[in-house]
């Protein structure tokens, strides 16, 4: 078999289609808002706002049935959005400790989603599509609502961009210049909890962290500025989608866990990369003068 | 000083107006403020007056309450007690106050250049469209020129040495138009060169009328570069010129009983007396 043919084989189905794009269009968008996840530590609160949808799921799996799964999109992003605002509200108060208190609320909600989805039959299968995603079962409307979250996403992200900066890297000073800091950062947090939902089906609950993280880490071993950086991780992720489906094609690997081992094989060549690169010796600066 | 430029008008049509600078008020002006967490007193009976253009030291032992006045002074904290005026307002209604935090409080590996930080003094007087006027555009050059750094302009931040970092925020001041500047400890963990680079840009503004506010540790450098003195320690232990503030019996409340001061070629030199063992040691 021809290398052409190896790579053409998997389009042949019109689901393997749907599903790289769905997979790339989901890395380029977890990695761009991943950056500010990254940059501002927000990793924790990432993977508890995904953790933190599968009541919601459960509650519209409950009262729609199975039949309509759309109707578990509004309902994954209601919750997404709220437990977003929640976390992000006892974050600025400090009765508690931030990374307990998202903690509790990880878990309780975790734990509540679980309970309410034993109540069902088929349980277990469900369950695992919630907690692992189903990229190849993507449907067109589907993905309509990836690229139409997605780019909304993308866009408020252009708009705020030096805002958001700003306030990710010096808060104080963003506060000195009179900007609304704590609408920024409940934007972004909401931004988040979109990501998260718009990302459900290609890597599921359990692996949600790694799509915001890891294509963002690697882009930010590898550059200086931040444009290079979400640019080059929405590269990154988007390639990790597709090579990931081709493993799964192939091997017969669950496609989340294939885009995410991708995604940090990328990782682990690019801290390969700039260990490497530390470890030469520094090249004389030319106006030193030679001994 | 009315600001006349678009973005100023558009500012004030939005309802976001910035405070008009009272002609004849001092920069800075603090009656009585007090701070307190519960019962716990932060800050207590801090008075003093800063003019247009003048230097002042914050200095007191750690947790003397200095950063504590800095957030104050720059509005980020209300006080519980008394009040600021800037310029003869409450000090959140400026944008005309630039804060440098403490240098730990940055993530210095976050990936931006030096001019990317320059250029975000600018973000509060944007023109429209929310782009950057030619104006900033070359106040931003003209910042970075003035520091020196110019050639480091591209440098990802991590690069640059200790005293090119505390350049790189004065430079994000002049970029802001910055006529109060508020320093939390620029001098910590630099050497001796560093820090005369800092203080001479520090002059430097001194001469554009900038006023400058600085919380330091080193009395020296706090009686020999600045015009007034303040110092803490909860309470307001002194403030005026260094050599009227500086006398072995406030410094002792202020420090403990351990501390001595000498005269030597008409400057003061602070001491620690290591065979001394009464008093405290400066930590209330």
């Amino acid at each position: 078999m021809g290398i052409l043919e190896w790579l053409s084989e998997p389009f042949a189905y019109p689901f393997m289609i749907r599903a790289a794009l769905a997979a790339s269009a989901v890395g380029a968008l977890c990695a761009v808002i991943g950056s500010f996840v990254v940059l501002r530590g927000m990793a924790f609160i990432g993977d508890a706002i995904a953790h933190s949808i599968l009541p919601g799921l459960a509650a519209g799996f409950l009262t729609a049935g199975r039949g309509d799964r759309r109707i578990l999109f509004w309902w994954a992003l209601g919750t997404a959005i709220v437990v977003g605002l929640t976390v992000g509200w006892i974050s600025q108060r400090n009765r508690v400790r931030e990374d307990t208190a998202i903690g509790i609320v990880f878990a309780g909600m975790f734990a509540l989603g679980i309970a309410m989805i034993s109540t069902s039959r088929g349980f277990a299968v469900d369950l695992v599509h919630f907690l692992f995603g189903n990229v190849l079962g993507v449907s067109v409307s589907d993905l309509w609502l990836i690229v139409g979250f997605g780019l909304g996403a993308i866009l408020l992200v252009l708009l705020f961009y030096k805002e958001f900066v700003l306030v990710s890297f010096d808060p104080t000073f963003a506060k000195t210049l009179r900007l609304p800091t704590a609408f920024y950062q409940y934007l972004l947090i909401v931004l988040i909890s979109v990501t998260v939902v718009v990302s459900l089906q290609t890597v599921g609950i359990g692996l949600m962290l790694a799509m915001l993280v890891v294509p963002a880490s690697t882009a930010f071993l590898l550059t200086k500025r931040l444009p290079a950086m979400i640019a080059l991780g929405a590269v990154l992720g988007a390639l990790s989608g597709v090579i990931g489906l081709y493993l799964s094609y192939y091997w017969g690997v669950a496609s989340g866990a294939a885009v995410v081992l991708v995604s940090i094989a990328f990782f682990l060549i690019a801290l390969l990369y700039t260990s490497w690169q530390r470890s030469l010796p520094r090249r004389r600066p030319t106006s030193f003068p030679a001994p | 000083m009315r600001d006349r430029s678009l973005q100023a008008v558009l500012n004030r049509h939005r309802g976001r107006t910035y405070a008009r600078h009272a002609e004849d008020a001092p920069a800075v002006a603090v009656e009585s403020v007090a701070v307190r967490y519960g019962d716990d007193v932060a800050l207590e009976n801090v008075s003093f007056r800063v003019e247009v253009g003048e230097r002042l030291a914050v200095v007191g032992p750690n947790g003397a309450g200095k950063s504590t006045l800095l957030r104050v002074l720059v509005g980020l904290q209300d006080p519980t007690g008394g009040a600021v005026h800037v310029h003869g307002h409450g000090p959140s209604r400026h944008v005309c106050i630039s804060y440098t935090p403490q240098k730990s409080t940055i993530d210095w590996r976050f990936p931006v250049t030096v001019s990317d930080v320059v250029r975000m003094g600018r973000i509060a007087r944007r023109g429209p469209a929310r782009r950057m006027t030619r104006q900033g555009r070359s106040l931003v050059q003209q910042a970075l020129r003035a520091v020196a750094l110019e050639p480091l302009a591209h440098r990802q931040i991590s690069e640059l040495s200790g005293g090119q970092q505390q350049r790189m925020f004065i430079a994000r001041a002049l970029a802001q138009e910055a006529e109060i500047l508020l320093m939390d400890e620029p001098f910590t963990g630099l050497d001796v060169n560093a820090r005369e680079d800092v203080l001479q840009q520090i002059v430097r503004l001194h001469e554009r009328d900038v006023t400058c506010l600085v919380a330091l540790h080193d009395l020296a450098i706090a009686s020999t570069s600045f015009d007034k003195v303040l110092l803490l320690r909860r309470q307001q232990i002194g403030f005026g010129a260094p050599s009227e503030v500086f006398s072995e019996a406030r410094l002792r409340r202020a420090y403990g009983e351990c501390l001595r001061l000498a005269e030597a070629d008409g400057g003061l030199v602070f001491l620690h007396d290591t065979a001394c063992t009464g008093g405290s040691n400066g930590h209330p």
